[in-house]
């Protein structure tokens, strides 16, 4: 029987028909991908939808402070995930900063005799990106690729697939990508208030779409760690305190990911701890210096300074993941008891009333 | 198929009526969709005054101007018919330029490029050419799919949000897309 006050709630939200959500959101401003799909992990609550937060609070984060190094934070995780005593580790590689900051860290911090357990998961895509780092450390262990049925292959196999998500949410924000190529590097160190709808302009490709969605977002400045001056002070604390929880759980978005395969028994990423995201909070100045292409610095240090091999400060940040859905079918939405949700008429029983 | 200017002239079964025209050098345009009749030629005639519905094609007749008298049930059949195909052209040429970018980043020229050492070209060579296998057997599922989907649809505007539907919540080009940014580590294969 349901609790009395049992209220439907999503635990992510993939459909990209803005148009259709029209019929059953009345902030229609805010239909832009991503920022539709956000999940508050703040006291103020933006969200469109009701969500079940499965992600830490940033109050939670916030309570204890910490001084491990990104190098620390590496380590940690690495042979934290030993700890889950697979015999199976596959670790979803796809070439860019992120997925070979995580294979670093394993190669750099597993024990030898550990290192059998391991296969990757890539496409053609992941070698192209980073044919040096495929050559020197990835040729050398059992490959899969990503085009696979993977959720059904990691329970069959009985394996956990660790991923390079959320890395994005500790370092800045992709929206910046967009907003540096129309407007100059220069943009990030601007006013937030002044330059950030014009950033979402060029993001969303649509003009005077930036200046409804900031404003429904900016009563989340009150809640930052320290005061959000430029725009990449703004634009991370937006993924970082409303994106997370979307990101963590978009695995499900793809109809061919299986629902049983879960998070926790069957999938981890690797960024998703405690440690790092303290790092984030603690650590702003190591995020990015003046420049797009100097995005994540620390992550490409981390990786030069293993490999031995200074190109990798050349990494640029690309979106990888959308190369893995080839002729893939998004799924609308994944409610909180991993039950998919088939229709936009269905999808209306979780919209958030304000 | 050969780089010749191509003709695919879409018509109706029943009425022989054409519903779409469409040239083109490099790509193969047939469709398997029901009802309809396709036939490609290779020709460079004009047909800038071929208009669809008005316009009768038999492969022995030619083109001839149709009767005017249709019934009502056969031209929203028609119509329905007619937006289908076209939709049908739209997907086909992601679809189309997908096939070429497979093409040619699995082509022996690009992986040769790949800047992998002789100790690991193989293995790469040989995973390679599995995901070559794997894309195609997905295009092909992936058709099928859509045509058997079409084929269920019955009014104009179910066709536009099938389509739309497609264009937000599938990819459709990521190949083209990924080779804009990409951005490779290291030097060419010598």
């Amino acid at each position: 029987m349901r609790p009395f006050n049992y209220m439907k709630q999503l635990l992510s939200l993939s459909i990209k028909t803005s148009q259709s959500l029209k019929s059953i959101i009345s902030e229609s401003a805010v239909l832009f991908d991503p920022f539709d799909k956000t999940v508050s992990r703040l006291t103020y609550k933006p969200d469109l939808f009701n969500f079940s937060l499965q992600a830490e609070p940033i109050s939670e984060l916030t309570k204890q402070t910490s001084s491990k190094t990104w190098e620390d934070c590496c380590a940690d995780r690495a042979l934290n995930l030993l700890k889950y005593n697979f015999d199976n580790y596959w670790f979803a590689y796809s070439g860019g900063i992120d997925s070979t900051n995580m294979m670093s860290s394993v190669l750099k911090f597993w024990p030898a005799n550990e290192l059998k357990k391991i296969s990757v998961v890539l496409s053609h895509h992941s070698v192209e990106e980073n044919p040096s780092f495929f050559d020197k450390y990835i040729s050398r262990f059992n490959l899969i690729n990503s085009l696979l049925p993977i959720s059904k292959m990691l329970m069959t196999n009985k394996a956990l697939l660790v991923t390079g998500e959320l890395g994005d949410q500790l370092f800045g924000s992709d929206i910046l990508a967009s907003g540096c190529k129309v407007l100059g590097d220069e943009i990030l160190s601007k006013n937030y208030l002044d330059y950030c709808p014009q950033v979402i302009d060029a993001y969303t490709g649509v003009k005077t779409s930036g200046r409804k969605i900031f404003e429904h977002f900016l009563p989340i400045v009150s809640e930052a760690p320290f005061p959000i001056k430029t725009t990449h002070d703004f634009f991370w604390w937006l993924n970082f305190s409303q994106k997370w929880q979307h990101v963590k759980y978009r695995f499900y978005e793809n109809k061919d990911w299986c629902l049983e395969a879960k998070y926790g028994s069957h999938i981890l990423h690797f960024y998703d701890s405690v440690d790092f995201q303290r790092w984030s909070l603690n650590n702003h100045d190591l995020k990015i210096k003046n420049t797009w292409k100097s995005y994540k610095h620390v992550a490409k240090k981390f990786i030069a300074d293993f490999t031995l091999d200074q190109r990798q400060h050349d990494l640029l940040k690309i979106q990888s993941l959308e190369k893995t859905y080839v002729l893939s079918e998004k799924r609308i939405a994944v409610d909180s008891h991993f039950r998919q949700v088939n229709s936009i008429e269905e999808l209306e029983a979780y919209v958030r009333k304000t | 198929m050969s780089e010749r200017l191509k003709l695919f002239i879409y018509t109706d079964i029943k009425t022989d009526r054409v519903l779409f025209v469409k040239k083109s050098i490099k790509f193969n345009f047939f469709t398997p969709l029901k009802g309809v009749h396709v036939q490609a030629l290779s020709t460079e005639l004009d047909v800038s005054g071929i208009k669809p519905l008005y316009h009768t094609y038999d492969p022995l007749k030619g083109f001839q101007t149709a009767s005017p008298t249709l019934t009502k049930k056969d031209q929203e059949r028609l119509a329905l018919l007619k937006r289908k195909l076209e939709v049908s052209v739209l997907l086909l040429t992601s679809i189309q330029i997908m096939k070429e970018e497979i093409k040619s980043s699995f082509s022996n020229e690009a992986l040769q490029k790949t800047p992998i050492s002789d100790t690991n070209f193989k293995k790469y060579w040989l995973f390679v050419a599995e995901e070559k296998i794997i894309l195609l057997k997905r295009i092909k599922v992936f058709l099928k799919k859509f045509y058997d989907k079409l084929d269920s649809i019955h009014s104009i505007s179910q066709v536009d949000d099938f389509y739309n539907y497609l264009q937000l919540n599938v990819n459709l080009g990521v190949y083209s897309v990924m080779n804009r940014e990409r951005k490779a580590v290291g030097g060419k294969k010598s």
